[in-house]
This record gives C-alpha cells, sequence and structure tokens, in this order.
C-alpha cells in the first residue's frame, strides 16, 4: 500500500516522501509554538461569569488609566533615552577607527547583561537622595508641585534606568546599519551642497530607519516586559495590571482577556509601521569597503568621546559601582545558607536556558529548513506568522497565553489527572520556548537566506537528499549565526522575570526570581552577590557574542 | 523462615528511619530557622521547609490534595487559614495542650489553625514636628487636616487589605471607603517600599504620620544599622482604635494539612511553637506578640504602648478581602 502512496505522490510532486514528513514535523513544532497565541486569543471569544464581568468594569475604570499613562510615559521616554544614547555612539563606532575601537565597542553593548530590575534595584538609594531637594520645593511652592516633582523624578530616574541598559539595542542595529557602504551616496549629498550634518540627517538615519526602528521595537517590547523596577518605583504598565488581575483580583479569566488585548496592540502597532514603510527598499551594497579615518578637529574628538562616554558611564561604570558598594555593604549581614539558595538559583538558571536554548535551536533549524526549500508561499507565510507571535509577545502575556491552554486542557477529563504539567518546570520551559523562538529563528533566517541555493542544487545534482545538504552544507555556514542566535536566546532566558514568576514550578527559583523575592521581602542590599552572578552569567554570553559570532554574522 | 528474617529487619529499619516533618511556610524570617532547629534539638524530628508566597502555596495545597506532602501550612495572615479551611485542606487541631495555651479567640473558629505569633498594625509619628492634634482612630488619620503629611505601603500589602477589612467588619463598607479615599488623598507621596521604608521616610521628613506593623518597630530598634536604630528613634506610637473596637491585629498562623502524613508531628511541632518558652524566644527574636495566655510582653513592647487587640474581626478578614481589595482601588490608593 506504501507503494502506491508513493507512487501518487510522485505523479503530483517532484520531492520525496521524506520531504513532506519534514514538512509534518515542521508544522507541528511550529503549531506548539503558536498554541499560547491561539490560545489567548480564543479566550476573546469565551463568555464571562458575573464576577469576571464586574472586575473588567472595575479595571476600566479605576486601574486603566493610571496603567496607560505610566506606560506611555515610560516608553516614549526610553525610546527617546535610547535613541538619544545609542545613535551617537554607534555613528562614532561605525564611521572612525580609532585605538582599543573593538574593546570599546564591545564594552558599549554590555549593559545587555544587567536586566532593567537590577538597575532598578541598585539606584534605589540615588533615588533617596533626592528627597531633600524634593522637601525643598515642597516648602517653597506648595504641596502640589511637589507631588508632581516627586513622579517627576522617579519617571526620569526610571526612564534613564531603561535607557542606560537597553541603548545596546539601538546602537547595534545603528552601527550595522551605518556600517553598509553608502560612500557614493554620502559623496554625492556633499558634492551637491549638504553639509556633513545634513548628509547625516538625510542620508544615512533614513537608511538605517528600518534597522533602529526594529530595535525601538525591542526596546519597548522591554519596558512593558519589565516587572521588577517598574513595581520598585511604583508604577503601573501593562505587566502589573496582568499580575494584578491574576492575584489580586484572582480573576485568571480576567487577564487572559486584557493579555489578549495587549497582543493584538502589539500586533496591530507591528502591522502599522510596516504598512507606513511602504514598499521602499533600503537596500545596501555589502562590499568591503573600508571605513575611512577621519581627520576632525579637536572639538569634534571631544564630542566623539562624549558620545561613547555617557552610555559607557550611565550603563556600564555606574550600575558596577553600585552593585560592588551593594556587595560590600551586604556582606556583613547575609544569612546563613545564602550561598546554597544562591547555588540553587544559578544552576536552575543554567539548566533552564541551556534547556530551552537546545529545543529553540532544533525548532528553528528544522522549520527553517523546510521553509527554505519548500515553494509553498502558505509555509512562507506561516513561517512568517511564527517569527512575529513570540516576538510580540510580552512575557507575562506569553505566561496567561500558556496558563490558558492548561486550563482548556483540564476540561478534557482524561488530562486532568496529569494537571502536574502546570506544577512541574514542562510550563516554564513551554513558555520560555514560545516566547524566545522568534529571536532564533529572525537571526537564523536572516543568516540563510543571504546563502545562495546553488550550493544545494550542487548537491542534489551529485545525488545527495536536500536534508543531507542542509545539515552538511547549509548549517555550517551559518555557525556565527547560530552562535549569535544561542548566546542571545541564553541571555536573555536568564534575564526574564515575569514569566519566569508567573509560571516557576513550585520551590524553584532562578536567579531572577531569586534576586526579586530578597527585595520583595525587604532586603534590598542583600539581592547584591545573586545581582552580580546573574550580570556575570550574562555578559559571557553577550562577550561571546560580540568577539565570535556578531561580527562574522555581518560580514559573510 | 529467611523472608520472615529479611521483612522483620526491613520493618524494623523504616520504624526506626528518622521521623521528618514538612512544612509550607510563608514566612521567611531567620528566627524561624533558629526555632525548627531546637524542635529538631528537642524531638529528634527532622523539618523541611519550602517558603513561598501565599497564594502558591494554597495552590500546591489544592492541587496536592489527593496525596499530600506537607504537614504543616504557616501563613502570616488569618484571612489565608481561613480560605484554607474553606476549601477544606485543614484537619481539626484535636489538642488539648493548644487549646489551653492560646485563647478560643485566636484560633480558628472550626478549630483548624492556631495563631502562633500575633502583630497590630498602629501609627507612629514624628516626635519633634508633631506636638498636637493626634489621631485616636483610624478613621482620624482620614481627616483633611493631616494632608500631606501621611506615608502607608501599596495597597496591593496583604497587611493594608486585612486592615482595610477590618474596619469594613468594623463601620461598613462605606466608612471605610472614607477611610481609603481619605488615606490616598492624605499621602505624603504614592506609596514606596515596605512599613521599614515608611518608618524611614518620617523620619527624613517626606511624612509625619506612618502606617505600620509593630515587629518592624522592634526589628529597627535593634539592628545593626545606625539609620533604622535612629530613624525609630525619632518616632512615637500611638495604637489606634478601630471605631468602637481596639488595635487591627493580624496573627501568623499554622494549621495541620489534612490527610498529611506526620500527623503525630505536626501536632507536636504545634503545640512546641505555643509553648510558653518558645513564645517568648519569638518575642525576643522578630518583637511579635505572643499569643499564649500569661506569657508577658517584653518590656521593648511595653514600651511602644498598651495594645488593645481587636481579635473578633479576626475571623472576618476573609469575608471582606474581595471587598477591600475592590474599595482600595475604587479609592485609587495604588
Amino acid at each position: 500500500m506504501s507503494f502506491t502512496f508513493h507512487k501518487i505522490l510522485r505523479n503530483y510532486s517532484n520531492y520525496p516522501v521524506g520531504f513532506y514528513f519534514w514538512g509534518l514535523v515542521a508544522l507541528v513544532l511550529g503549531a506548539f509554538i503558536l498554541s499560547p497565541v491561539i490560545a489567548l486569543v480564543s479566550s476573546l471569544f469565551s463568555t464571562y461569569s458575573q464576577a469576571a464581568q464586574e472586575s473588567l468594569s472595575y479595571i476600566r475604570e479605576y486601574l486603566l488609566g493610571s496603567v496607560i499613562k505610566d506606560s506611555l510615559i515610560l516608553t516614549v521616554g526610553t525610546l527617546m533615552g535610547t535613541l538619544l544614547l545609542g545613535v551617537p555612539a554607534a555613528w562614532v563606532c561605525s564611521r572612525n577607527q580609532f585605538k582599543y575601537k573593538s574593546l570599546v565597542s564591545a564594552l558599549l553593548v554590555l549593559p545587555l547583561a544587567i536586566p532593567p530590575y537590577i538597575l532598578g534595584f541598585l539606584v534605589t538609594d540615588i533615588k533617596e537622595s533626592l528627597v531633600p531637594l524634593l522637601l525643598s520645593i515642597r516648602g517653597q511652592f506648595g504641596f502640589d508641585i511637589y507631588l508632581f516633582a516627586e513622579e517627576s523624578s522617579r519617571y526620569l530616574i526610571l526612564i534613564l534606568v531603561f535607557s542606560s541598559v537597553l541603548y545596546p539595542y539601538v546602537f547595534l542595529a545603528a552601527r550595522s546599519a551605518f556600517s553598509g557602504n553608502v560612500k557614493s551616496l554620502e559623496e554625492a549629498s556633499l558634492s551637491l551642497g549638504h553639509s556633513a550634518v545634513a548628509t547625516f540627517f538625510k542620508i544615512y538615519l533614513p537608511l538605517a530607519r528600518p534597522a533602529i526602528i526594529s530595535s525601538l521595537f525591542l526596546v519597548a517590547m522591554e519596558v512593558m516586559n519589565d516587572y521588577g523596577a517598574v513595581k520598585h518605583f511604583g508604577f503601573n504598565t501593562f505587566t502589573i495590571l496582568l499580575f494584578k488581575t491574576w492575584f489580586e483580583l484572582d480573576q485568571l479569566m480576567v487577564a487572559q482577556k486584557l493579555a489578549s488585548w495587549i497582543l493584538i496592540g502589539v500586533l496591530v502597532f507591528l502591522i502599522l509601521e510596516k504598512w507606513q514603510r511602504g514598499r521602499a527598499q533600503f537596500i545596501q551594497n555589502r562590499t568591503n569597503e573600508q571605513t575611512h579615518v577621519s581627520h576632525h578637529t579637536h572639538l569634534l574628538k571631544f564630542t566623539q568621546k562624549l558620545n561613547l562616554i555617557i552610555p559607557l558611564t550611565l550603563g556600564l561604570i555606574l550600575p558596577i559601582y553600585l552593585l560592588f558598594s551593594w556587595m560590600i555593604q551586604s556582606f556583613g549581614s547575609l544569612e546563613t545558607g545564602w550561598l546554597l539558595d544562591l547555588a540553587k538559583a544559578f544552576f536552575n538558571s543554567l539548566l533552564l536556558g541551556v534547556g530551552v536554548t537546545i529545543i529553540i535551536l532544533v525548532f528553528a533549524l528544522t522549520i527553517l529548513g523546510f521553509m527554505r526549500y519548500s515553494k509553498n508561499r502558505y509555509v512562507k507565510l506561516y513561517n512568517h506568522i511564527l517569527m512575529v507571535a513570540g516576538y510580540a509577545c510580552p512575557g507575562a502575556v506569553m505566561a496567561i497565553g500558556v496558563l490558558a491552554l492548561f486550563t482548556f486542557k483540564e476540561q478534557i477529563s482524561w488530562l486532568n489527572q496529569i494537571n502536574w504539567l502546570t506544577t512541574t518546570v514542562f510550563g516554564l520551559v513551554f513558555a520560555l520556548t514560545c516566547r524566545y523562538y522568534s529571536i532564533a529563528a529572525q537571526m537564523l533566517s536572516q543568516a540563510l537566506t543571504r546563502l545562495p541555493k546553488s550550493y544545494d542544487l550542487n548537491a542534489q545534482s551529485l545525488g545527495t537528499r536536500i536534508s543531507v545538504s542542509y545539515l552538511t552544507i547549509n548549517l555550517p555556514l551559518i555557525k556565527p549565526a547560530i552562535f549569535s542566535a544561542i548566546a542571545l536566546v541564553f541571555v536573555d532566558i536568564t534575564k526574564e522575570l515575569p514569566l519566569s514568576l508567573l509560571l516557576r514550578p513550585f520551590n524553584f527559583e532562578t536567579i531572577g526570581t531569586y534576586t526579586y523575592s530578597l527585595v520583595d521581602q525587604g532586603q534590598l542590599y542583600h539581592c547584591a552577590f545573586p545581582s552580580a552572578a546573574l550580570i556575570l552569567l550574562c555578559a559571557t554570553g553577550i562577550l561571546l557574542v560580540e568577539f565570535g559570532g556578531w561580527r562574522r554574522a555581518t560580514r559573510s | 523462615m529467611k523472608k520472615f528474617i529479611i521483612l522483620s529487619l526491613l520493618a524494623a529499619m523504616c520504624m526506626s528511619s528518622a521521623q521528618e516533618l514538612y512544612i509550607y511556610s510563608e514566612r521567611h524570617y531567620t528566627a524561624d530557622k533558629k526555632i525548627f532547629a531546637e524542635f529538631t534539638e528537642k524531638t529528634g524530628i527532622e523539618v523541611k521547609v519550602i517558603k513561598a508566597g501565599a497564594d502558591e502555596l494554597l495552590a500546591r495545597l489544592k492541587s496536592e490534595a489527593k496525596a499530600p506532602v506537607a504537614d504543616v501550612y504557616i501563613t502570616k495572615d488569618a484571612a489565608q487559614l481561613d480560605r484554607a479551611t474553606k476549601a477544606g485542606l485543614l484537619a481539626p487541631l484535636n489538642s488539648p495542650i493548644i487549646e489551653a495555651q492560646v485563647p478560643a479567640e485566636l484560633r480558628g473558629k472550626e478549630n483548624t489553625w492556631t495563631s502562633i505569633t500575633m502583630r497590630g498594625r498602629v501609627i507612629v509619628y514624628a516626635k519633634d514636628r508633631v506636638k498636637d492634634q493626634l489621631p485616636v482612630t483610624y478613621m482620624d488619620l482620614a481627616d483633611e487636616k493631616y494632608r500631606g503629611r501621611v506615608l502607608v505601603r501599596s495597597s496591593s500589602s496583604a497587611y493594608n487589605r486585612s486592615l482595610l477589612a477590618s474596619i469594613i467588619n468594623n463601620q461598613g463598607k462605606q466608612e471605610a471607603l472614607k477611610w481609603a479615599q481619605g488615606i490616598t488623598h492624605n499621602m505624603a507621596r504614592p506609596p514606596q517600599g515596605g512599613d521599614r521604608d515608611q518608618i524611614r521616610a518620617v523620619a527624613q521628613g517626606i511624612g509625619d504620620f506612618a502606617i505600620t506593623n509593630t515587629y518592624y518597630l522592634g526589628i529597627m530598634e535593634t539592628s545593626d544599622s545606625e539609620t533604622d536604630r535612629q530613624a525609630r528613634d525619632a518616632v512615637n506610637i500611638i495604637f489606634p482604635k478601630s471605631g468602637e473596637q481596639g488595635t487591627h491585629v493580624n496573627v501568623s498562623g499554622a494549621g495541620i494539612v489534612k490527610g498529611a502524613k506526620n500527623v503525630e508531628n505536626a501536632r507536636l511541632f504545634l503545640e512546641f511553637l505555643v509553648s510558653n518558652d518558645i513564645q517568648i524566644k519569638y518575642q525576643k527574636l522578630t518583637s511579635e506578640y505572643a499569643v499564649a495566655k500569661g506569657v508577658e510582653f517584653e518590656q521593648l513592647q511595653k514600651n511602644w504602648g498598651e495594645l488593645s487587640p481587636d481579635t473578633q474581626s479576626l475571623h472576618s478578614l476573609i469575608e471582606y478581602n474581595a471587598d477591600a481589595v475592590k474599595l482600595l482601588g475604587i479609592a485609587g490608593w495604588q
């Protein structure tokens, strides 16, 4: 019977059966990744109990206003901050050669190793030091002005905190965009009368626009995703609202509805951005031209140095100084057994990071491989959706999506026996995979599309199967990208907080949740040592990318 | 014959293996570690503790209901214990010792839990800046004359929720909402930090009044940090009345999990916790009030003032908890 099946397929296609099997596997894996998102969106159509309706209107009337206000102010502020910190530094690094350039470039990326919530905790003392100033404002200008000043100072400090650790996203994107070869355009612009400054704004910046906007999107997602820092500063964003709805109001269904609205909002924003960009193509020829050594006056050199020093100070030097002073301060009063707790959390984070990264890698390579050889446009659309789905989902939203999936399962009685699914690490692994799949997929997809199909065609003409040529020819060629993807996903998983807080199994701490719980219990300074461990772990990952994979990935 | 010898040897081995006790605890104080270690020393029973948030522990107990892992459930809030009782997760204590040691109003109504320690929620004020017009009740603090002078932590804190729940119980929803709105209106700054941060803020001059739990005062008084000691020194304490009742109190309590494997050990453990020696130890280590009859408060605690606890609203905290959350939101208490 399989013989005739074979024959039928042969009549309809040129592909061997194994290819369809690969496709099926890719489809199923993709379905896994999409399932939380689908579960979330489907919850929009379910009816709600009386209590849920009441909670929803309660939220709408009393909580939504401050949530929208805080979310907008913090996001827009951080976007501006990261632009101001990242773009000038990227310009300096891409257009000039100077001593220790590669070291400085790597250091400029390093703040990514610091999760926003940790820096948020570390600046507590700085926040406190503003109190005398605020009190004198109250004395001089009255209570209402004081309240405004107090709130504004908190917004400002938090925006600075976010900008300091998130600007590397913008820096990386801008640096990559500015490094492309646009010499001809630049020369044309200069010869037609524009100054160097005008050239920057009229040529370089617009060309870098798509890259910078994608990085700004990442920044906005990180701000929306943050739980620790925002809570510590007393603000309310959508993530905090989700936590509140679930834990304080005890309404998981309502949280699901809110989460799906957030997801739709993000997707709409993504689509709008793409539509606004229109059909313009941002092509840069990739010839390896040397970055020219600029001859600048002393004044310009000083400005250039400032462009580098300010981000470095805010994102690296200040946090490290604060971290060390807290480590020294807390050393005397640490609880017995703290090292064991920290080691357990560290080990958990490591295991989780490595495990999920491997799973994501396998998924991504399987799905992307199938997409590479398939000519079907639905497959390409499916892949496109997969690359956006997790990307557009803040951590808390993804966690609630996974829970929505499991509660749906509970309605099927025989699956009820396995409700341990939600209480073991499986839920956490599943959610992290779905959330961070798209990061790996995008990096690997970019690298794969740069490989010419001729390698595969040559191999095929010599009798090799597609799968074999994929594994033995294409994958080794994109090793730098694989390397970078592994490191970036690992760093993201280790830094992650809200999803881990919501879905971690009983008695399971990651370094992130352990650090957060110490601060939550009022032991602020004690978070220094776990924070240092976390940052070291992430910094290793980032340095591996900077020195190892990234350079070669962009040059291939 | 051989089989019988082997089997009986195995049985003997099982019986003489170490006794143990599993605890799910919401409390995370170093004092607990010391006291649990003392229990192990005294009885030889090994104590294994898992610490987590109240909701997490409750969800865990529910999912394990058919085959419980924990023997004892310890929380920081009476409402939580009542919630566990309602869900059928706690077994009756059946301990005459506990009944003799702890007054009835500090034990669960269905005899499923007992208090271990007690704490009051009081008002502190800046010694040097506030000379008159002191609030006598919680309601007073919501008055317009205290505008911009009150410091209190976030509404997400269970301590504040329970305080509001007790006010709902004593004076009704309308008054409770008025109180929440008044306090929010009077806040010197949007809520930030925990109770100790509010006391420190009073010392810094950000506000004149703060609402805090009593044991934080003791912790700061005996702290290693000079700033904390000075901050505690800068404030005086008021034990406010709640309507006609006394000061709002809440308790840390414990219950035995229904179907627990080590029920006898659990009972021994709870009796140990409410014994006079350990109650005195808790007072010394964490500055929480003892609940055992006849145990006198420490001098440090007596120096704070006279506590007349409002124990009757303890058992309605669970009833009004959800309302408290809503009222806090309506009042705009962040």
